[in-house]
């Protein structure tokens, strides 16, 4: 019996949607079915918006902190919340319809609505237009992730929030208290510190940035306790407790006052897996810690049923949904894909200063007892850095000894995310430091100091 | 008058090669030994050098296209002569010789050269009037423009290939370098794709890059292509970094690492086209075993004296960083052996046999595709080290096609080694015009009875591939017994 399609996708996120458009390009028959606008939580309440109200708060913060110093001052400086956030609404819509146009262009279909996995081939769309059940030779289940809570502490999206609560606020909250401090509870508490939020951060673990290097969130943490933020690191949060004014938090940690007052407090503390009611029971589809379990080529417990994104789990980022999904649909189709490296997923942080990283850190070469020399070179010696008075920072690269392999790099400063790319390429080209201090970089940029690092680490920068 | 050239014979049974890559398009500026294409015979890669100078008018094959020997390839202008208007007449056919296989208007710094008197003087005079032009301004340019060029083909991280190349140039002693005052052109190799990563690892843990499959895009060889090299589990040194140390003591002796990832699709066939080395080899061999009257004779020798005196002689080598291999030594009993039987050491031609006072020990080298096999001349001459030099060194050149036109023929003698590999004994075919070939199987320990007691002893088993029309059983037996008397009593080689 011939299927209704060649392939289905449940999930119109950074996965779910990549993969549709791929196996459109290999003119496969392809339905995509989303719930909500395409795009997933990355377009829509999450990478873009957010990235759009942090722009918001950089450009707050450089008229306030370098305005007049710059000769540019501007006394009365005003803030419409409710502004900001309609920019950072605007460009996550305008983004979700070119989603749209691209499932035309690529011939995908598209259906608004969800849909239950009842098993191998079998599909049941509970749609906006229609209500029925569908077939397909293959499945990708690409329904992603949501914020979670801590236990005991319900969400209510009011007082306590999610991030997607947190980026659409009518009003902007005079005190936020972030508990988390991972790239979103950072981002957000960038942006409401920058318009003027008093705010407070709870994280159990020593620093900022749990999983980024040490020295690289100690930039970071410098930064924000100049401009004011409260940093609770190594502090547990024992209780959220609403009151008539907000939120009182009781904490427990070294050198920390035991409850933390706040009108909102956003929880910040990871993801689950959108697995509730993504199959029939007898689907017999297997999870695994609220995410569903797949193996090295993405199936599932279920024959031809594959899932690929957040909902199969950490690092829960859209670019690695993103290739996640080009790799499955064409392993899928008889391509013959190389697999995704997990040990040199990039990641960046959009705080001000930024943060971008791949890789091993430090502490793991060490941990691994690897081989390895260190070159870092500081954005205080770069010129294009001074010039933009944002001297904070610097670039740190981590080369195998003796082959000179890019086990990791570490950057903090400036608009450091826009430079992880070049090593991403470097790296997956397998070029050594010698390659990278060689490749002229154009002068004067940021880029430089990615050439000193690798100078730096054979004794060769010229300008340290 | 345009100079036509035309594929070269390059070896004594090449009949037509392919053009591989022209390095210099139509147009461009040719000088006097410049290498103007590369071309693949039927034994190797070579690089076709101009013997005279003057501008690339007309490219007369395709790359990847076969031609004949003798085959117009490419035509030159002269000074004078409108390049436009030759490649307009030859295009049209209407080439004066271009059929004329006599004319040898090329040379191979690897292959023989038989240049005409006539068109060798008039090279000559020619490379000189084409130097003067080339002081004009448009020349200059020209060269400008070529030497950035090569600098870009050239890129300053690629030093160590530049030197290993600078190296092989080196051993390869171009005969023709002499004849060509000016600077000559490198002889480069094949391009290969490889990570710098990759040819970082591949240097320090001497895997050939040559022999890795490169599994990146467009078949660029990469790290773990290197990694997955067996050569490269035996040694540590470059796993060291990428390894923790724990599963490196956990890591067993050599064995190479089971690949057994299907490499043809279910449902799916692949068809193979045959390269030029393949189809050289299908036709030969079946020839050899059609034609010769094959039989075989296995002897099984014991190693152990062999082995003692290796590790011994190894130990006082040490500083000079020579290891001796067992097939070191069999080389060495062989030229013994083979002097003194020299039924075995004989060419035979269906009329008489040739019995050779010299014995030139020809060594099968595997390729990624095919074989070849380069020859070790006047073995019996030759000392352990001379030998282990010599042989290391045309093995290698071997695997990288370097190797020159006479270092692959006139072979007394061969040898076939797949002791590496593990296997027990094998049996191999006849290289005519030679009359036998020994098949070298692995050594390894195995229970044998040892003065009138079962004992574990290293052996190795022989296995003697001869031609019946001229050699006998009994002569083929005496054989093997002199070889084997000489490995298991090695100071015998000394006498």
């Amino acid at each position: 019996m011939p299927y209704d399609y060649d392939l289905i996708v449940i999930g119109g996120g950074p996965a779910g949607y990549a993969a549709s458009i791929r196996a459109g390009q290999l003119k496969k028959r392809v339905l995509c079915i989303e719930k909500e606008n395409l795009g997933g939580t990355c377009l829509n309440w999450g990478c873009i918006p957010t990235k759009a109200l942090l722009e918001n708060g950089a450009l707050v913060r450089k008229l306030r902190e370098h305005g007049e110093q710059w000769g540019v001052s501007c006394k009365d400086l005003k803030i419409d919340f409710a502004k900001i956030i309609a920019r950072s609404r605007g460009i996550a819509e305008k983004l979700a319809k070119g989603i749209g146009f691209l499932f035309k262009k690529y011939n995908v279909a598209h259906e608004i609505g969800t849909a239950t996995l009842l098993g191998e081939h079998r599909v049941h769309l509970a749609g906006k237009t229609q209500n029925r059940d569908l077939s397909a030779q293959y499945i990708i289940l690409a329904t992603g992730a949501r914020a979670k809570s801590l236990p005991g502490i319900e969400l209510d999206g009011k007082t306590i929030l999610t991030a997607r609560e947190a980026m659409t606020l009518a009003q902007q909250p005079q005190r936020l208290a972030i508990i988390g401090a991972g790239a979103i509870g950072c981002e957000f508490a960038d942006f409401y510190n920058a318009i003027g939020t008093k705010v407070t951060i709870i994280e159990m673990m020593p620093h900022l940035l749990p999983l980024e290097e040490e020295e690289t969130a100690a930039v970071l943490e410098r930064s924000f306790i100049k401009r004011g933020i409260d940093i609770h690191t190594n502090c547990k949060t024992e209780k959220v407790q609403k009151t008539d004014q907000g939120v009182v938090l009781t904490v427990s940690g070294p050198g920390t006052t035991p409850t933390i007052e706040a009108d909102m407090v956003l929880m910040a503390v990871g993801v689950t897996g959108n697995v509730e009611n993504l199959a029939d029971e007898k689907a017999k589809l297997e999870l695994i810690k609220n995410h569903v379990k797949v193996d090295g080529d993405y199936r599932t417990s279920v024959p031809e049923v594959y899932a690929v994104g957040d909902v199969i789990g950490p690092p829960w980022l859209a670019h690695v949904a993103h290739h996640e999904a080009i790799n499955c649909v064409e392993k899928i189709f008889g391509l013959h894909p190389h697999a995704i490296n997990y040990q040199r997923i990039p990641g960046c942080t959009y705080t001000h200063p930024q943060v971008a990283s791949m890789g091993k850190t430090q502490k793991k070469c060490q941990e691994e007892n690897l081989k390895f020399k260190v070159g870092k070179f500081p954005l205080s010696a770069s010129g294009r850095a001074l010039a933009a008075g944002e001297p904070d920072g610097f670039v740190k690269l981590i080369f195998s000894e003796p082959h000179g392999e890019l086990l990791g790099v570490h950057m903090v400063g400036e608009n450091v995310t826009e430079l992880l790319g070049e090593l991403v390429v470097a790296q997956n080209l397998e070029a050594t430091e010698e390659e990278i201090l060689q490749a002229m970089h154009p002068h004067p940029t940021m880029s430089e100091a990615i050439m000193e690092a690798a100078g730096a680490s054979v004794g060769k920068a010229i300008h340290i | 008058m345009p100079v036509e050239i035309t594929m070269p014979q390059l070896s004594d049974t090449m009949t037509e090669g392919t053009l591989t890559a022209w390095r210099k398009k139509e147009g461009d500026a040719v000088k006097e030994g410049e290498v103007i294409a590369e071309i693949e015979t039927d034994k190797a890669n070579m690089d076709m050098e101009a013997f005279e100078g003057g501008t690339l008018a007309y490219q007369a094959v395709a790359e990847g296209d076969k031609a004949q020997v003798g085959a117009l390839l490419a035509v030159l202008a002269q000074k004078g002569e409108d390049p436009a208007a030759l490649k307009k007449q030859f295009a049209q056919g209407g080439g004066q010789a271009s059929t004329k296989p006599t004319q040898k208007s090329v040379e191979s710094n690897n292959g023989k050269t038989e240049p005409q008197p006539a068109a060798a003087a008039a090279g000559g005079a020619q490379g000189a009037s084409s130097h003067d032009t080339e002081l004009g301004r448009g020349n200059i340019e020209e060269g400008r423009a070529q030497s950035r060029r090569e600098s870009v083909q050239e890129p300053p991280e690629h030093t160590s290939e530049a030197l290993s190349r600078e190296a092989s140039q080196k051993v390869g002693q171009r005969p023709a370098a002499a004849k060509l005052p000016s600077a000559a052109p490198e002889n480069e190799p094949p391009r290969l794709k490889v990570s710098p990563l990759a040819r970082r690892i591949a240097a320090s843990m001497d895997v050939d890059l040559q022999s890795v499959k490169g599994s990146g895009p467009g078949g660029r060889i990469v790290q773990r292509d290197v990694m997955e090299m067996p050569q490269s589990h035996g040694q540590s040194s470059a796993a060291d970094a990428q390894r923790p140390p724990a599963a490196k003591a956990a890591a067993p002796k050599p064995a190479s690492p089971l690949s057994l990832a299907p490499r043809v699709g279910q449902g799916h066939s692949q068809v193979v086209a045959l390269s030029k080395i393949r189809s050289v080899i299908a036709q030969r061999l079946q020839h050899s075993k059609q034609t010769i009257p094959h039989f075989y004779e296995t002897i099984d020798v014991d190693v152990e004296a062999v082995l003692a005196l290796r590790a011994r002689l190894n130990k006082s080598m040490e500083k000079e960083g020579i290891r001796l291999s067992l097939a070191d030594f069999l080389a060495k009993g062989l030229a013994i052996a083979l002097l003194s039987h020299p039924e075995l050491n004989s060419t035979f031609d269906g009329k008489e046999i040739t019995r050779h006072g010299d014995v030139n020990l020809g060594m099968a080298v595997a390729l990624p595709d095919g074989l070849i096999v380069p020859v070790l001349r006047n073995v019996q001459q030759m000392g352990l080290r001379e030998i282990r030099l010599r042989s290391s060194d045309l093995v290698e050149r071997a695997r990288n096609l370097k190797l020159r036109q006479e270092e692959m023929s006139g072979a007394t003698f061969t040898v076939s080694n797949l002791g590496t590999f593990g296997v027990r004994e094998f049996s191999a075919i006849i290289n005519p015009p030679e009359v036998a070939i020994l098949a070298i199987a692995s050594a390894q320990k195995r229970a044998v009875v040892f003065n009138d007691a079962i004992a574990a002893r290293t052996m190795m088993s022989l296995t003697l591939s001869s031609d019946h029309r001229c050699v006998d059983g009994a002569t083929a037996a005496e054989f093997l017994r002199t070889l084997q008397q000489l490995l298991e009593e090695p100071g015998l080689m000394l006498v």
